[in-house]
């Protein structure tokens, strides 16, 4: 599934050149201060323009000192608007950048193609505009939460997905196996922004985990650090209990192996 | 390097990303470097206790600079739910929970479970 409004064509603007046009997606990272690679600050400096969406203030101060012709995408988000929309919209202004015939790098906090649609679709399009199109890997919350935690997936095994999927699919789980829930911050929200209703939805959820995995099992809320020197926000949660915790917006649920 | 010096915390972070030898020493001795950045005893027990205290910190203080207020976001997340169902959709679970909470006011959400 992507959020493609179409497939774009190569076309310059009068006195640009389509043919020059290239993207490159990178990420920042979680850490703002240790994270961002050589290769992704090469590409962030030598863009003719980039477009960024981040987590954290001073990434974006920092990306903007990089490349002054750098602008924020979280213009496109809107309370309320579906992210989908918002999606379709960011791909659009990277992809409309490319076929305008300049080197565009777009910045996504965490790693650029992990639980983040947009880079993958305005690579898709771009290419399929005949330009090229490549994604830098980064580091993502993900591999934050396996270094904190102390989890290697070839012990555990581990299962991933975004929590609103696993709400509403009910995908089939290996209950003795690791498994990470992304987004439980926002569980069922379609907007820009999380609503009242997420702290009942994660009562749910808790409770459907409590029947697969047992009411004992141990899980934490869990939410990497952008700040070096800070560490990560760790929260304890019994399955059994749903009632205990809310999730913190960019908090993530991991319910640990039964091994 | 970039440098926002009347934010002495968000300027300090921005010094750790381009020099690895002060990063190295922050991460050694985090509440050194931040009395060095000019933060009292107070405000560094408040940064240091968690990352959405150290957060709320870095967008106090570019809150207060009209030129950088804009960049105080909420994060925001960039991927949903696929709207489509799998060709191979598993078979439809048990009856849903009476007691739960209505489905989010999306197509995609609406659907049973």
């Amino acid at each position: 599934m992507g959020v493609a409004t179409g497939v774009a064509v190569a076309q310059a603007p009068a006195g640009g050149d389509a043919r020059r046009g290239s993207l490159t997606v990178v990420g920042t990272g979680i850490d703002v201060a240790s994270h961002l690679t050589p290769a992704a600050r090469g590409a962030i400096e030598g863009a003719d323009e980039v477009l960024y969406l981040l987590a954290d203030p001073v990434a974006a101060l920092r990306v903007e000192a990089l490349n002054p012709r750098a602008r924020s995408l979280d213009r496109y988000y809107g309370a309320t608007k579906p992210r989908r929309e918002t999606y379709a919209e960011i791909v659009d202004a990277i992809v409309g950048a490319v076929t305008g015939g300049v080197r565009v790098c777009a910045v996504l906090y965490g790693h650029p193609g992990v639980f983040a649609l947009p880079g993958h679709e305005a690579i898709a399009r771009v290419r399929a505009a005949g330009l090229p199109a490549r994604m830098l890997p980064a580091v993502s919350a993900l591999d934050c939460l396996l270094a904190d935690l102390g989890i290697d997936p070839a012990t555990t095994g581990l299962q991933t997905y975004e929590a609103t999927y696993f709400f509403v699919r009910r995908p089939p789980v290996d209950p003795r196996a690791t498994i990470v829930l992304l987004q439980v911050g926002m569980l069922g929200e379609s907007g820009g922004a999380a609503t009242d209703a997420v702290p009942g939805r994660f009562a749910v959820l808790l409770e459907r985990l409590a029947e697969l995995y047992g009411p004992e099992r141990d899980a934490v809320l869990y939410e990497a650090s952008p700040f070096p020197g800070t560490a990560p926000s760790l929260t304890p949660v019994r399955l059994g209990e749903p009632d205990a915790v809310a999730p913190a917006l960019m908090a993530t649920l991991c319910v640990l192996s039964g091994r | 390097m970039a440098s926002v010096t009347s934010e002495p915390l968000t300027d300090l972070f921005l010094r750790l990303a381009d020099d690895p030898s002060l990063l190295e020493a922050y991460e050694r001795d985090p509440r050194s470097a931040l009395i060095a950045a000019g933060l009292g005893a107070g405000e560094i027990d408040t940064a240091l206790h968690s990352p959405e205290a150290m957060r709320a910190a870095v967008d106090a203080e570019l809150d207060g600079d009209p030129e950088l207020r804009r960049l105080v976001t909420t994060p925001r997340m960039s991927t949903q739910t696929p709207l489509e169902p799998e060709p191979d959709e598993p078979p439809e679970p048990d009856e849903p929970d009476p007691d739960e909470p209505p489905a989010p006011n999306d197509s995609w959400e609406s659907r049973p479970a």
